[in-house]
């Protein structure tokens, strides 16, 4: 973490431009984002860094069909809160957010005498974090403070927190399928504490394959969670709001994890069972976006 | 405050973000007994919060923490982890030293 910031802070902004140009090809049409730093209209604190990714034609009220709906110069998605909420209509600027393809929220300001907005992304709060509340660090800003570091290291963001060899991957999708064939296992003979621990694992496993390697050699849970429900691990990444709620589904089979074994509260059946229902649709939807055999 | 080459931002932070957790869990639950607890994997702040609840309502406690844990990790990218449990999974308090 220390090592993150400290990166962070020394990079100059300039920097950013080949993360964020590489980005938005996922995200839009022909925008030419700059990079600024300090003082962005009127939007930013100080230490923060935006992106100006050009102007973008903003289509208040239209009814979006699927989760993101296609402007005539960029793709916006629905209004929502991130956590997968999301609103039928296009609301205005200030209530979208925008897909960036690294994560990152964003803001937009109307231009004076068009019809047409100019957007602005929030990259990082950087700078001063302690003094004041500045120190913003969104789950979904962590890839993008990732990518700082890799880029130092000669890497780029997918291929470093992406990389894994074929033979660990092998190893760990092999492993999560043993535990989810334990979990079940133990489900069927009524020991459901232990089900669910297997369960945790075998998602825990699954996840690992999904992401990959962690960038500094130590997934801790939350953040490998965090990180997969994110959905930047697919290709191409998904909206955010697609895995997140499995984000609050995983801290309930980690808590049924810590009841069985660290707590020695006993799991019930339905609880055991919600945990396998998750596993499986975890490792299905691995299987299908890694090309993976399953069952 | 300027952190000192004894306080790293980084420790400020996570005690900062251990308070205004504590604060959110007693306007959440009041009546529930927090205690600090050894981490469960590797989480920065752990805490173990006791109340009258069980089963469903557990569930829905956990829950409204779970949210409280996300706002702690989106706003600081501190690892939290609150760990409810029924009132009668309280320890025992330690016996005092005759």
């Amino acid at each position: 973490m220390w090592r993150l910031r400290a990166a962070w802070d020394v990079l100059p902004s300039s920097s950013l431009l080949g993360i964020i140009s590489d980005s938005v090809v996922t995200w839009g049409s022909s925008v030419h984002p700059t990079v600024r730093e300090g003082s962005a209209d009127g939007h930013s604190r100080e230490g923060e860094v935006w992106v100006d990714a050009g102007e973008c034609i903003i289509q208040e009220g239209r009814d979006c069909s699927s989760d993101y709906c296609s402007g005539s110069r960029c793709w916006y998605r629905k209004a929502g809160n991130g956590m997968g909420q999301s609103d039928p209509v296009c609301r205005s600027p200030s209530g979208l957010a925008f897909q960036t393809g690294i994560g990152g929220y964003s803001s937009a300001r109307r231009c004076a005498g068009t019809g047409s907005y100019r957007i602005l992304y929030k990259l990082a709060a950087i700078g001063r974090p302690y003094t004041k509340c500045t120190q913003v660090t969104p789950w979904w800003l962590r890839g993008t403070q990732t990518a700082y570091t890799s880029m130092l290291e000669g890497s780029s963001y997918r291929k470093r927190v992406g990389r894994m060899t074929d033979a660990e991957r092998d190893r760990r999708w092999t492993i999560a399928k043993e535990h989810l064939r334990a979990a079940q296992l133990c489900f069927d003979h009524g020991l459901y504490s232990a089900s669910a621990t297997r369960s945790y694992y075998a998602a825990y496993q699954t996840i690992w394959v999904a992401v990959g390697d962690p960038p500094l050699g130590h997934w801790r849970h939350h953040g490998v969670i965090n990180h997969f429900c994110r959905g930047q691990w697919v290709d191409p990444p998904v909206p955010l709001t697609l895995l997140a709620p499995y984000r609050q589904r995983l801290r309930d089979l980690y808590d049924w994890r810590t009841d069985a074994d660290d707590a020695a509260r006993p799991v019930s059946r339905s609880e055991a069972n919600a945990g396998l229902t998750l596993t499986q649709e975890i490792l299905t939807t691995v299987a299908r976006e890694k090309g993976l055999p399953f069952p | 405050m300027e952190a000192t080459q004894f306080v790293r931002p980084s420790h400020q932070t996570v005690a900062i973000a251990a308070i205004e957790l504590v604060e959110k869990l007693h306007c959440l639950v009041p009546s529930a007994v927090v205690k600090p607890s050894e981490p469960y994997e590797d989480e920065d702040i752990c805490l173990t919060i006791y109340g009258p609840w069980e089963g469903e309502e557990l569930t829905q406690i956990r829950h409204h923490i779970y949210e409280l844990e996300f706002e702690v990790y989106d706003r600081y990218g501190v690892e939290a982890m609150v760990k409810a449990l029924p009132l009668s999974y309280l320890p025992a308090p330690a016996s005092l030293p005759r």
